[in-house]
């Protein structure tokens, strides 16, 4: 594998009043091309800013020091980069219809006319398995269920052919059923095309599931990297062996006795 | 089995949406019984937010019974419902949106001690200070605003307000799913230690089967507004019968594990 970025003691600080407050500090990670990053971090750990770091959306008030190398020179969002949030009521646009809100990257980083990126978001749609395309392509986001919006956002990301995807929490506002069909998607999609995933979540078990290396956060700083496999079955640092413990499923065993 | 606390027999409720009626819940039957636990478990769109609503009479069900401390709660009115919620009372996702977050926390805890006529006025400041500390939050914190304490600590001050007038049942919808996962274990051993010392029963609402297994006695699974299973929680993850209760079961994330 090769170098895909390398982010060399990148910090980021922003302003709180009369201080600054650093949510990311220090930081130095290599992102290889084509792997699946899982980037774990509870609230306030400064993931999400990494993944705004990387795609330039920082906002004009925050103080980056530190350097991000792109082998491939700056992406560009929307054509090189994909990005998918939260809550795909707030990313997607009310008011545009499914077809142009996926096309729409097609037509302004590809050069498609409007008919050739509807084509194209005729065929994400199906991609991304939302039955019924063609009749999508006329509807509304509030027709379509969250796990739905969410699979209209995926789509709408890879309009452009992105090298690389950013899904920040994307599974986290969906129940735990549609969450694995939608990881279980992206998993598919990003094999397929041979794009590189950085995956942010809260879910240390999520990314286990999906991820090839898993980068640890905590107070704006990179606690621990590894494979996946050595971060959840064998953490170097107290911290991740901490988040590990708090985790739940359905081995663990009840916090409860017998019913009374 | 021991007392029954909470009885709930064809409990239904539709809305009507674009002109028809949606069953958002059909023939909810259940029964919580004294100082257990029972999980509400299904995924988005399954009623069961409804169903707690319901319970809570904060929406009126077009059908069923709904018995509580060997009352029927549905014929209730005015100064009768008011003194059967103080019996009654609810913890829900988000505390923020649960209220006013110019209020300190202080007012909130102490709101009900005055509205149910609990605790002279002169009292309440030390039953705040014990009901703070049952939470296991500093009396300091009396003094500060909600908008101003971390989610964890406002969920503790939720919890904290709904024991101050000694309930019988507690509804949680979705309490813990917005937390930190080590937050979230926090909390549930709280509340765990909090039934096994005052004997209140819980009506735990959540789309996560891997939390309600570790707090819930039995186990309601919810699809498409029906009761789809219902038992002892060990036994249903161990072989849900139903096909809503085996993908739950499938869904919840698992750690990678040493020899996957």
């Amino acid at each position: 594998m090769s170098a895909l970025v390398n982010i060399s003691n990148l910090g980021v600080t922003f302003r709180d009043g009369p201080r600054r407050v650093a949510a990311l500090s220090d930081v130095n990670l290599t992102i290889e091309a084509g792997e699946r990053l899982g980037i774990i971090g509870e609230s306030g750990s400064g993931k999400s800013t990494l993944a705004l770091a990387l795609t330039g959306l920082l906002p004009a008030s925050a103080e980056v020091s530190g350097r991000i190398d792109w082998a491939d020179g700056q992406p560009i969002l929307g054509r090189d980069i994909g990005m998918v949030f939260q809550d795909p009521s707030s990313s997607l646009d009310p008011v545009m219809s499914i077809g142009e809100q996926v096309a729409e990257g097609a037509v302004a980083h590809l050069g498609l006319s409007w008919g050739a990126a509807k084509e194209r978001a005729r065929d994400l749609l199906a991609q991304v398995k939302l039955p019924d395309p063609d009749g999508l392509l006329r509807a509304f986001p509030h027709q379509l269920s969250g796990g739905q919006r969410q699979r209209v956002a995926i789509a709408a990301a890879m309009a452009a052919g992105p090298r690389v995807l950013i899904a920040d929490e994307a599974t986290s506002a969906l129940d735990t059923i549609v969450q694995a069909e939608v990881v279980s998607l992206l998993d598919g999609l990003v094999k397929q095309q041979g794009i590189t995933l950085i995956f942010i979540t809260h879910d240390i078990a999520l990314a286990s599931q999906l991820a090839d290396r898993i980068a640890v956060f905590r107070h704006a700083q990179l606690v621990e990297v590894g494979t996946a496999r050595q971060v959840v079955t064998q953490p170097r640092e107290a911290y991740t062996a901490a988040l590990l413990g708090a985790h739940l499923d359905l081995g663990t065993p009840p916090l409860i006795g017998v019913a009374p | 089995m021991s007392d029954v606390v909470l009885k709930v027999d064809g409990l239904g409720k539709a809305f009507a949406r674009n002109g028809k009626r949606v069953a958002a819940v059909s023939d909810a039957s259940f029964s919580v019984g004294a100082g257990e636990t029972l999980g509400i478990v299904g995924p988005s769109g399954s009623g069961k937010s409804t169903l707690s609503r319901l319970v809570l009479r904060l929406i009126e069900p077009d059908a069923g019974s709904v018995r509580f401390d060997g009352g029927d709660l549905l014929t209730l009115r005015g100064a009768a419902l008011r003194s059967v919620r103080q019996r009654i009372q609810m913890v829900f996702q988000d505390p923020l949106a649960a209220f006013n977050p110019r209020a300190e926390v202080a007012e909130v805890i102490s709101d009900p001690l005055r509205i149910h006529r609990l605790v002279a006025r002169v009292d309440r400041p030390a039953a705040v200070a014990h009901l703070l500390d049952r939470v296991g939050l500093p009396g300091v914190l009396a003094e500060r605003a909600i908008h101003e304490i971390s989610g964890g600590q406002r969920q503790r001050v939720a919890i904290a307000r709904a024991l101050a007038s000694q309930p019988k049942l507690i509804v949680l919808d979705e309490a813990v799913s917005a937390l930190d996962v080590s937050v979230r274990a926090h909390i549930l051993r709280l509340l765990v230690d909090l039934q096994a010392e005052t004997g209140v029963s819980y009506m735990f609402v959540s789309h996560d089967i891997a939390v309600v297994k570790a707090i819930a006695h039995r186990v309601a699974i919810m699809d498409q507004g029906r009761i789809v299973e219902t038992g002892p929680t060990g036994q249903v993850i161990a072989a849900p019968q139903s096909p809503t209760g085996k993908a739950l079961v499938a869904a919840v994330p698992r750690l990678l594990q040493a020899q996957d």
